[in-house]
């Protein structure tokens, strides 16, 4: 089966059809969707903004990291959730979407500058991590990712009107 | 639960809105509105995702070593710049499509809850100016006005999503 044939599969299942037509479920699914941004990039973003070494520079990043990772898990915990299944209800538009396209795409790099940090400079982080302003890595480490939730909050909200 | 005279006033402020000349040129281009919208996310981010830290600090489980009133300080340029951000973009998304918003009860309730949410907001930001900066882990009064101004942004939010869905 390719991806466009999983896709159809997906859309004609009753679950599918059900959350579409859906007058309560779906209105739902999206205003958690976008609240849940409260709770994942916008406590990301102070995390990302400290490793940059613009805001917040009193608290040390074991500090930020240790305030902001519940409500990133859950905040990103909500997203995926409510993400999978609006992609569920639309499946054939969002693979057609080049929006969703690039949105799973940039996900992906977000993830792997994520990986990236914690697996090298992030090993040596009691080094460094009450240094007002990080080392060079650090900073674009968290300059890179505060970018990508940008653009990729930014196609998400854009891919809402190729949707019908 | 809108009151007439709010009714009114949305309904008066739309019609003057919706035949300014910018409000005609958003209308007439393809990527007016996307962008308006795009850019009114960017602006909840800063807003909520701060208000929300804010709320954090107000419970005692964010940015401890300082006080509540010093934790809104810093972090009210996000914060003002959020609810600049938004009242911008959303104003002129509601001059383009006035006709559609006007008569919109979710609007309606929006621009009630909006207002409610900053008079709140200012509320916090003066109190924070005013305060002695003494760090007190928690005070009942911060609980209480960084909870209400975190709630009251996220119904705002709530609302407005709701325009897109309901009458």
């Amino acid at each position: 089966m390719s991806l466009l044939e999983i896709c159809q599969w997906i859309e004609s299942t009753p679950s599918s059809t059900a959350l579409r037509e859906s007058l309560v479920v779906f209105p739902l699914l999206e205003t958690t969707h976008v609240l849940g941004l409260a709770f994942s990039v916008g406590t990301i973003f102070w995390f990302d903004l400290r490793l940059w070494g613009v805001g917040l520079r009193r608290y040390s990043i074991s500090e930020m990291f240790g305030y902001v990772r519940p409500w990133m898990i859950v905040g990103f915990t909500l997203m995926m959730i409510t993400g999978a299944a609006l992609f569920w209800s639309h499946a054939v538009q969002a693979y057609n979407s080049w929006y969703f396209r690039a949105k799973l795409i940039l996900l992906v790099v977000a993830g792997a500058n994520t990986a990236l940090f914690h697996l090298t400079i992030d090993r040596h982080r009691a080094e460094w991590e009450h240094l007002p302003i990080p080392p060079l890595q650090a900073r674009i480490s968290g300059a890179v990712s505060l970018l990508l939730w940008f653009v990729i909050v930014a196609v998400g909200r854009l891919m809402a009107y190729t949707l019908v | 639960m809108v009151p007439d005279v709010v009714r009114h006033f949305i309904e008066r402020i739309g019609t003057w809105a919706y035949g300014l000349s910018i409000a005609q040129w958003i209308r007439g281009s393809e990527w007016g509105v996307p962008i308006l919208s795009v850019t009114h996310v960017f602006g909840l981010i800063l807003l909520l995702g701060s208000v929300f830290m804010i709320a954090l600090r107000c419970f005692g489980l964010a940015l401890r070593r300082d006080p509540v009133s010093a934790v809104i300080r810093a972090l009210s340029p996000a914060t003002l710049g959020g609810l600049f951000l938004m009242t911008a973009s959303g104003s002129l998304i509601f001059a383009s499509g006035a006709g559609r918003y006007v008569d919109s009860y979710p609007f309606q309730l929006k621009m009630m809850a909006y207002s409610t949410a900053v008079v709140t907001q200012g509320t916090v930001y003066v109190m924070a100016l005013r305060d002695d900066d003494e760090n007190r882990l928690l005070s009942p009064r911060w609980m209480t006005m960084g909870g209400l101004a975190f709630l009251l942004w996220l119904s705002v939010a709530t609302l407005g999503r709701f325009i897109a869905f309901f009458e």
